[in-house]
């Protein structure tokens, strides 16, 4: 009897333990690979913004500290790169897209004073390219923060839990916010 | 009582972790979206010409069946406050549009009480259909045939334009090149009109002594004239032709405009 007892509980500790030997590993890569995804979407942003300022310049030149504005934070945010291990490092360039977000809206604010601009068909394009780069930023966080989320279930939750306390040993990953607080935070005056 | 309680636990987690699958898609009050498309075109709105509408089903399929992309379109008479962007990309992944290893599918929405149109592109074909082409494509061609109220024929100049991005290959039915040229935005000068004469025949010229394209299944008169009382279920318009479908990858490549 006993050795049968034996037996099973070792079956059944080996099985749940076997539990997360890949998932957990694996969960971890998805990480990698959706923040590297955050980083291409937030770098398409960055690279629409000259040729953004200058389509504005032609119409809005005097419209300086904006468009000051609006160089200097893209400048801040595409020179910070970030290693997900590093917690402060993340936050610290999420605040600097944040800041980037909130020059571009006081563009576009200004830009609402120039009704040949906002007509110029090339400021258009670029508007709706822009509002591109945001939609698929939100996508690409979204899909991050699931990352996140299910590296860090498996990390938490019984059984895996189990094989990563005697194998991997991993921390849970902090969480990337949904929105962006910044950006909510500093809302554009209107001036007209 | 060990043994007891491990499979206590187990049978616990198994539980809990079926309730962990939580997806959401876009559940808005107010307008319900079916868990697969019925067919290539989905003409809520009722904005596209029957016959059009027969004829942009045959090509889709055809499209799709003989290996090209899969192109999905939809007319909604309202987003019902929904941003189309948000939309289009929860559609385009709960409908599993597109091949799962070539990312190769689009979605084309219209919803008339917001005037908005939204060209949803598939990550296989943001390289074929990026986002600035896509933008052109509504802006050039389909806004001016909306604003003149020729609400079929944008849709259907749409489609052909995108299909010219994403396939360049595939060879347009012959029958409907008269649609095509009426519905093309002319310049209101004299020779830009004779330009696109002159470019017409030169792609008929192509059509007859080019090479053969895709395969021509399907795409002659007859088959048009029987409608498809086509429940296209999902498997059918997603798996035909021997796919597996599956659904492509979206990451929120395409482009929205309005009139």
């Amino acid at each position: 009897m006993k050795t049968i007892q034996i037996f099973a509980f070792v079956m059944i500790s080996s099985y749940l333990m076997g539990c997360g030997i890949q998932s957990i590993p694996s969960a971890k890569e998805d990480i990698e690979a959706s923040l590297a995804d955050i980083m291409n979407q937030y770098q398409r942003r960055a690279d629409l913004v000259p040729n953004l300022v200058n389509t504005v310049k032609g119409y809005a030149a005097h419209e300086k500290e904006t468009l000051e504005g609006v160089v200097n934070a893209r400048a801040k945010a595409t020179s910070t790169t970030i290693n997900a291990k590093d917690a402060a490092a993340v936050a610290e360039f999420q605040k600097n897209q944040g800041s980037l977000s909130s020059a571009l809206s006081r563009l576009m604010m200004v830009v609402e004073k120039y009704p040949d601009l906002k007509a110029d068909k090339n400021f258009r394009m670029l508007q709706e390219q822009l509002e591109g780069t945001e939609n698929r930023i939100a996508i690409s966080r979204k899909r991050h923060i699931a990352t996140i989320n299910r590296f860090n279930k498996l990390v938490a939750v019984f059984p895996t839990s189990l094989t990563n306390k005697y194998f991997f040993k991993f921390e849970k990953e902090a969480q990337w916010a949904a929105e962006n607080p910044e950006a909510i935070k500093t809302a554009p005056k209107v001036e007209f | 009582m060990k043994i007891v309680f491990s499979k206590f636990a187990l049978t616990i987690l198994l539980i809990a972790s079926a309730s962990l699958g939580d997806a959401q898609f876009g559940k808005a009050p107010g307008v319900s979206v079916d868990s697969h498309p019925s067919a290539p075109v989905v003409d809520r709105a009722n904005i596209i010409s029957a016959h059009q509408e027969q004829t942009l089903n045959s090509i889709l399929t055809t499209l799709w069946e003989g290996g090209g992309s899969q192109i999905q379109v939809l007319t909604l008479p309202s987003l019902n406050g929904i941003p189309i962007a948000q939309k289009a990309f929860e559609i385009s992944e709960r409908w599993e549009l597109g091949n799962k290893e070539r990312d190769n599918g689009v979605l084309l929405l219209v919803s008339m009480d917001e005037k908005k149109i939204r060209i949803e592109v598939g990550e296989g074909l943001e390289g074929a259909l990026p986002d600035g082409s896509a933008w052109k494509i509504i802006e050039d061609f389909m806004v001016p045939l909306f604003r003149s109220g020729r609400t079929s024929s944008a849709v259907y100049i749409g489609v052909h334009q995108i299909i010219q991005k994403t396939d360049p290959g595939f060879v347009w039915p012959d029958g409907d090149l008269e649609n095509r040229s009426q519905s093309i935005p002319s310049g209101s000068s004299r020779s830009s009109r004779l330009i696109m004469i002159v470019f017409l025949l030169v792609f008929l010229l192509m059509v007859i002594l080019g090479p053969r394209g895709y395969s021509r299944s399907g795409v002659r008169s007859g088959y048009g004239g029987a409608p498809y009382n086509g429940t296209y279920g999902a498997d059918h318009w997603r798996g035909g032709g021997g796919w597996s479908g599956g659904g492509g990858g979206f990451s929120g490549g395409g482009a929205s405009g309005g009139w």
